[in-house]
């Protein structure tokens, strides 16, 4: 059985209001039309979805047990397992906080207008179930970080979790998305989530990747932003089979800011690829981006981000820093930091490296009387640990240090030992 | 800023724009097997130049244009083009009084002054009039220390063995569109080999040239320094103004054996056609170094201020252990020329080391983008590459891109990318005419100061033509 067939019988099993039922048949359309994505694609050069075409991949069973003990988290929880809502703080109202399906006429006009290029958003227009909503009214600051779970319980499924974001004038909220899988059994998480700030309104946003050795995680994230608005996302892929991860933020008004950190682990057989575009709309609009990358084992990181300035906008600023360490000979960094200017008034920079650890720091160390390996530890945890900036701000370094300490690659003993050779 | 000023400079005509009338011994327009047999017999190239040029056409059938960069262009009509142009007597002149005094005329007005040639500060000249090689210099002197320069003609029936050897090495006829175009219809060119151990005394140059209307020009460059040889070449253009797009697609082949170094410098002062983007050159050329043996050492040193599109990659293949590849750039386009330039460094040997620095201008309606690979193989241990990238703006119309690829696949690699773009500063500016500068010659000092790191790369000669190119092309764009 082809994909196209797989993905057509599964519409054809997913009951939704009919406000969206036109637009899931018009999605998956546009779906098929395109495909998924190939490595004739430049954008898609490194990254091969084949395996998706080989597994025969299923809308979870909607009766099957998929109870998954839940862990604390130190916000207000909307947890899934297969796409299910399983849990549901009540902390915050539901017109706050609630499901896609049942957001409210002016909100839910957004779905589907950040991601209409990307094949596999369109992918998740089509099917996706339940969804998440989030519209923080104006001025409206809950102290409380909002949680979001998406498990992964059965084998073999494809989930596709979407998220809408709309926060309105001058509101201020954290989002954490957690993404995590049951056991290394084949999955694909393919997520979406369209976030939109009005003028003033300011978000931060974590993303946590965890999942088994079977997962298959792509991810789009795509921002609006409209005037002194703030964007600030922290993006951890920690796990997962193959990664790829999709961000794109538009400043769109002037006096927007984005800051965008990110760190990924690719050790063992992982595959981990980050896309990032940042258009510079508007006048005065700022950038920051650092992203960290770690390759051990067999793995491969790959860092592509894309910096736009268009034509007319003044005084755009942005800065991309894209670090790497490569542990191992097995593996493989790749960076693409790119600009791409058509305006005089800006000051844009970027910078890019990819090395081993320092070996003077090891040897440093190592004069303190710190065993080698304890040492790679340290200062793995050190590099890893830099990233974490915007989770201090937002109270939860507690909450991600040990899972992030967790994921960290584990070095054989001769890692960083250069080779002497006759 | 000047808005005077800056249509001053707009207007700015192409200094070196005439048009030499000499009779042409022309192929029919277009091309085909036959066409590629007729520049083969005319030429009267052994049998393998035409196989291996048959080859490269049958190649270039199947293959389609690249498209994937950012320059823009109308579509290139490859049957209207001549592919085979040479002067009048193209059995080659014996001495100076030979050649056709107009074309004598024509070198005056560029300013080799081929008649006082042993005193051009001791570089030899090797002009390319249109498609074949006229005059070639400093013969004797090379010739004694064994050294071959000499047009490519020349060299397919001199020295088949060693064209037989390297041509096709490094850039093989199936490499690119137009590199397999090059291939099959190259024109002519220029031929260096230095033995062993030799150390070429003077900078080898050569002037191209296009002449003829619709002749497309077809160079290929082989250079090949054996085991400890050292060899600078200069490449350095000027062309007639012309209405129509003329295409350039050239090739130029660098083989550098162990302990050998070749230092390869352009300076690229095509016409870019009128201040509304129409006629200019296309150029759009493959260059490619290899050190194939060990602590081999290339470097490639350009500044490219002339063409419509400029459309090149001089890279470096570092296949012998502790080899060099190095790669320095200036890159300026004003009104509506487009340059996409930048190089490739492959490390396949051990202890490889590369350099690159690249510094692009924009002002006018002027699109400047830096593209360029670093690949770590993994039997690369301890690579170590840096890379510069520096974008100057002026004028609220033009571009800059910046596109970095690294590939590493060996841990012990170090490789670094850094990159900025920003225009000129208003308080540098301001400090120096607070000294009594004019904005003119502060934009001047500051360009220069820009492009000092790649300048203190060319040879002498060059370097002062560098500067005054760069001054021409930038009186009063100030941002």
């Amino acid at each position: 059985m082809t994909t196209d067939t797989l993905y057509t019988e599964a519409l054809a099993r997913i009951a939704s209001p009919g406000w969206l039922a036109d637009g899931r048949r018009l999605a998956l359309d546009r779906y098929l039309a395109s495909g998924l994505p190939d490595t004739r694609d430049e954008d898609w050069r490194y990254t091969s979805l084949e395996q998706l075409e080989r597994q025969a991949l299923r809308i979870p069973d909607a009766g099957a047990d998929t109870m998954l003990a839940i862990e604390d988290y130190p916000g207000a929880l909307m947890a899934f397992a297969d796409n299910r809502l399983i849990w549901q703080d009540t902390r915050l109202p539901t017109r706050m906080l609630g499901t896609l399906e049942d957001a409210e006429a002016p909100v839910r006009y957004g779905l589907g207008t950040l991601s209409e290029d990307s094949a596999l958003a369109q992918l998740n227009l089509a099917l996706w179930q339940e969804g998440v909503c989030l519209h923080a009214p104006a001025v409206y600051r809950p102290r409380l970080p909002v949680f979001l779970r998406f498990a992964a319980v059965q084998a073999e499924v494809m989930l596709h979790p979407r998220v809408l974001v709309v926060m309105e004038p001058h509101s201020d909220a954290i989002l954490v998305e957690h993404y995590l899988a049951d056991g290394d059994a084949p999955h694909w998480q393919n997520a979406v989530a369209e976030i939109f700030l009005k003028p003033g309104a300011h978000l931060t946003h974590i993303r946590l990747i965890e999942g088994g050795e079977g997962a298959t995680h792509t991810h789009l994230v795509s921002v609006h932003q409209g005037r002194d608005s703030q964007y600030r996302g922290l993006t951890l892929s920690l796990g997962g089979r193959l990664v790829r991860q999709d961000i794109q933020v538009t400043l769109a008004d002037e006096g927007a800011e984005a800051r965008l950190d990110g760190l990924f682990v690719a050790d063992g057989r992982r595959h981990v690829d980050h896309h990032l575009r940042i258009d510079h709309a508007a006048s005065h609009t700022t950038s920051r981006t650092t992203w960290r990358g770690m390759a051990s084992g067999r793995g491969r990181g790959i860092f592509d981000g894309r910096v736009l300035v268009r034509h007319g906008t003044l005084q755009a600023d942005a800065r991309q820093d894209s670090r790497n360490l490569l542990l191992s000979p097995h593996a493989e960094i790749d960076a693409k930091p790119q600009l791409e200017i058509y305006s005089d008034d800006v000051k844009c920079g970027h910078g890019a490296t990819v090395g081993r650890l320092d070996e003077d720091a090891l040897f440093y160390l190592a004069s303190r009387g710190i065993d080698p390996a304890t040492a790679r530890d340290m200062l793995l945890l050190g590099f890893a640990d830099q990233a974490l900036g915007l989770a201090d701000d937002a109270g939860l370094r507690d909450w991600l240090q040990p899972r992030l300490a967790a994921a960290l690659p584990v070095l054989p003993k001769a890692a960083n030992t250069r080779e002497v050779r006759p | 800023m000047g808005n005077d000023d800056l249509r001053k400079q707009l207007a700015e005509q192409y200094r070196w724009g005439f048009v030499t009338d000499i009779e042409q011994d022309t192929a029919p327009l277009g091309l085909s097997e036959d066409i590629v047999r007729l520049i083969s017999a005319k030429k009267g190239e052994p049998e393998f130049m035409l196989e291996w040029r048959l080859r490269a056409y049958r190649h270039w059938l199947t293959l389609k244009e690249p498209g994937w960069s950012t320059v823009r262009h109308a579509p290139i009509d490859y049957q209207g083009i001549h592919y085979y142009a040479a002067p009048r007597g193209s059995a080659g002149p014996k001495s100076l009084a030979e050649v056709d005094p107009q074309l004598l005329a024509t070198y005056e007005k560029l300013g080799i002054p081929l008649a006082e040639r042993e005193a051009l500060a001791g570089v030899a000249v090797d002009a390319v009039f249109d498609s074949v090689s006229v005059a070639t210099t400093f013969k004797d002197k090379l010739e004694k220390l064994g050294i071959v320069f000499c047009s490519f003609s020349e060299a397919v029936h001199k020295h088949p063995d060693l064209v037989r050897q390297y041509l096709g090495s490094v850039v093989p006829h199936t490499d690119n569109f137009f590199a397999s175009l090059n291939s099959a219809v190259f024109s002519d060119g220029s031929f260096v080999y230095v033995p062993k151990g030799v150390r070429c005394p003077m900078e080898l140059s050569t002037y191209f040239r296009i002449n003829a209307r619709n002749s497309g020009q077809f160079e290929r460059t082989l250079i090949v320094a054996d085991e400890g040889a050292y060899v600078s070449y200069l490449e350095g253009c000027t062309a007639p103004m012309r209405d129509e797009n003329q295409l350039h697609a050239a090739v130029v082949e660098l083989v550098a054996l162990k302990d050998a170094r070749i230092k390869y410098s352009t300076v690229q002062n095509w016409y870019p056609g009128d201040a509304e983007g129409r006629g200019g050159i296309y150029n759009f050329v493959t260059k490619r170094g290899e050190c194939r043996g060990e602590r081999a050492h290339i470097s490639w040193t350009q500044v490219e201020t002339g063409s419509a599109i400029t459309w090149k990659y001089p890279s470096c293949v570092l296949t012998g252990d502790g080899s060099v590849g190095e790669f320095y750039s200036v890159a300026l386009t004003n009104n509506r020329q487009q340059a996409d330039t930048g190089t490739k460094m492959i490390h396949v040997g051990r202890d490889t080391r590369s350099t690159i620095v690249s510094k692009g201008i924009s002002a006018g309606r002027g699109s400047n983008a830096y593209r360029g690979l670093v690949k770590v193989l993994k039997g690369a241990d301890n690579a170590r590459n840096h890379s510069q990238c520096d974008s100057l703006l002026m004028g609220p119309d033009c571009a800059a891109h910046t596109f970095p690829t690294i590939e590493v696949k060996n841990p012990s690699a170090r490789v670094e990318h850094e990159a900025s773009t920003s225009r000129i500063g208003e308080d540098q500016l301001f400090y120096l005419r607070s000294r009594g500068l004019s904005e003119e010659d502060a934009v001047g000092l500051i360009v220069n100061g820009f492009c000092k790191e790649v300048f203190n790369e060319l040879p002498m000669e060059f370097a002062v033509e560098a500067q005054k190119l760069l001054a021409v092309s930038l009186e009063g764009a100030v941002g």
